[in-house]
């Protein structure tokens, strides 16, 4: 089972790596080989239900933001 | 940018206080300091060393954040006087496109998923270290293991022969503490003999692995090129031995205060491994209350706006990282661990383009070495009469801790 693309953005700019998103939430992020923070496209449905408030809170560039629900 | 000039010397004078990046102090005792600027003068002029210092979690971070942006990091340093009278660091005073192509080089080396493959190599030499002294109920984790553990792990992973681990740091020691209770001159001499020796060192492995490539982070650094020209011998030197210098004394400065505070609150010890998926959430509760880096940063444009103040280009701003990680508007009881807090994300690592290029090894060596260290020492205490001796200077950090523990049988 998948499940769609969480309800956040890492916004480029803004991103420098510092790894927070992808160490605190593994199903909904990863590194790339710079060690900059992406979105996954689909998640494992079996990944724990994330604290998104808590990871947005927790990144130091304040890089991760809510994307608008449609 | 305006025709109304900023009369800096107003400015200064009517914000003058002292501040001394020197100070004997123990490091408490300088942040109630800095706790008591933060409250009643949270911008601040020192005239002794001619720099202006920043108190606050949003006046630092915002610098931080606009390093290319109407700041720079060049010099890192409070007084402007270059430490060991050389030019530029590579890569911390760098800005612009050479910094970040530089970034582009490093980043991947020491990526999240090449870090993870040296996993098991981290927490070999956590093992052999502790193996050193496990049996003997004593220890002075400082040189034993705090000091040695990022050094090793620096040698092993650049590729590097690791038996010489006690010269580096004995270098880095000079590099970044001189020579303690020597004169200036003593300090000196110190710096120059450890710059040469180092360099001569660093180019032989340079010029080994221009002859004999290898896989490994050396030979990856010495075979880049920017712009179709390979780096410069002398600007290699310079970058092993900061990534050196970087890597060593931080780390080490976290696990000594760290095992400092813990052999005075044995409880915190515990709670530190009640949940071992929680053991992540305390090591950055450590890395903000440790928080061992003071960087400078510089005004480049005409001017910039920081703390509610316009400082004309020039004005360096000396920003201690704990100072912004023990702001109480963030961080309530900041100088009280607690490692359920609400993940407000600390400054320890920087922030913006300079941030730590080590991060991922950094965290991976502290969860090893707190993991490592208790299997050996579930209890310990400091040994009788000995207090930690504390410093504060270009990495604040602690230069004992005399640790008593039931030894294990070897």
């Amino acid at each position: 089972m998948r499940q769609q693309r969480p309800p956040v953005e890492i916004d480029r700019d803004l991103c420098v790596g510092h790894g927070r998103c992808y160490n605190k939430a593994p199903g909904l992020f990863y590194a790339d080989d710079m060690g900059l923070g992406h979105v996954k496209d689909v998640i494992d449905d079996n990944a724990t239900p994330p604290d998104l408030a808590r990871i947005i809170r927790a990144c130091p560039e304040s890089a991760i933001h809510l994307t608008a629900t449609s | 940018m305006t025709d109304t000039a900023i009369d800096i010397e107003a400015l200064r004078a009517s914000h003058a206080r002292q501040y001394d990046p020197y100070s004997t102090a123990t490091i408490q005792e300088h942040l109630d300091d800095i706790a008591d600027r933060r409250e009643n003068l949270p911008m601040s002029f020192s005239e002794k060393g001619g720099f202006w210092l920043a108190t606050t979690y949003d006046d630092i971070a915002g610098m931080l954040r606009r390093n290319n942006k109407g700041f720079i990091s060049f010099p890192n340093i409070p007084d402007g006087v270059l430490a060991f009278g050389q030019k530029r660091q590579i890569p911390i005073e760098l800005d612009g496109p050479i910094h970040a192509q530089y970034r582009k080089l490093l980043d991947p080396l020491f990526s999240p998923s090449k870090v993870k493959g040296m996993e098991e190599q981290v927490r070999q030499i956590a093992i052999d270290l502790i193996a050193g002294f496990a049996d003997k109920g004593e220890v002075d984790l400082v040189p034993e293991f705090a000091f040695p553990f990022p050094g090793t792990v620096f040698l092993s992973v650049m590729g590097w022969p690791v038996e010489d681990a006690d010269m580096m740091n004995k270098w880095v020691g000079a590099f970044l503490h001189g020579v303690p209770g020597g004169t200036e001159e003593e300090t000196l001499a110190a710096r120059v003999d450890a710059s040469e020796k180092s360099r001569a060192y660093i180019q032989a492995i340079v010029d080994d692995r221009r002859a004999n490539p290898r896989d490994d982070i050396t030979t990856a650094i010495v075979q880049a090129e920017f712009d179709g020209e390979p780096i410069p011998d002398e600007d290699l030197s310079d970058l092993f031995i900061l990534l050196m210098m970087a890597g060593l004394d931080t780390t080490a400065s976290v696990i000594a205060q760290s095992m400092a505070y813990f052999a005075k609150n044995p409880a915190k010890w515990d709670e530190m491994f009640a949940d071992p998926d929680d053991i992540d959430a305390a090591v950055e509760e450590l890395l903000r209350w440790t928080s061992p880096a003071v960087p400078t940063r510089n005004v480049a444009d005409e001017s910039a706006e920081v703390g509610g103040l316009e400082l004309p280009k020039g004005e360096r701003i000396h920003c201690p990282l704990a100072a912004a990680n023990r702001d109480p508007k963030y961080y309530p009881d900041p100088d009280e661990i607690q490692f359920d807090r609400d993940p407000h994300p600390h400054l320890t690592f920087s922030l913006g383009t300079h941030r730590c290029i080590g991060v991922h090894l950094a965290r991976q060596e502290l969860r090893i070495a707190f993991e490592e260290l208790r299997r050996v020492m579930p209890t310990f205490r400091l040994a009788d009469g000995v207090e930690p001796k504390e410093h504060l200077s270009l990495t604040w950090g602690v230069e004992d801790v005399r640790l008593v523990f039931t030894p294990q049988d070897s």
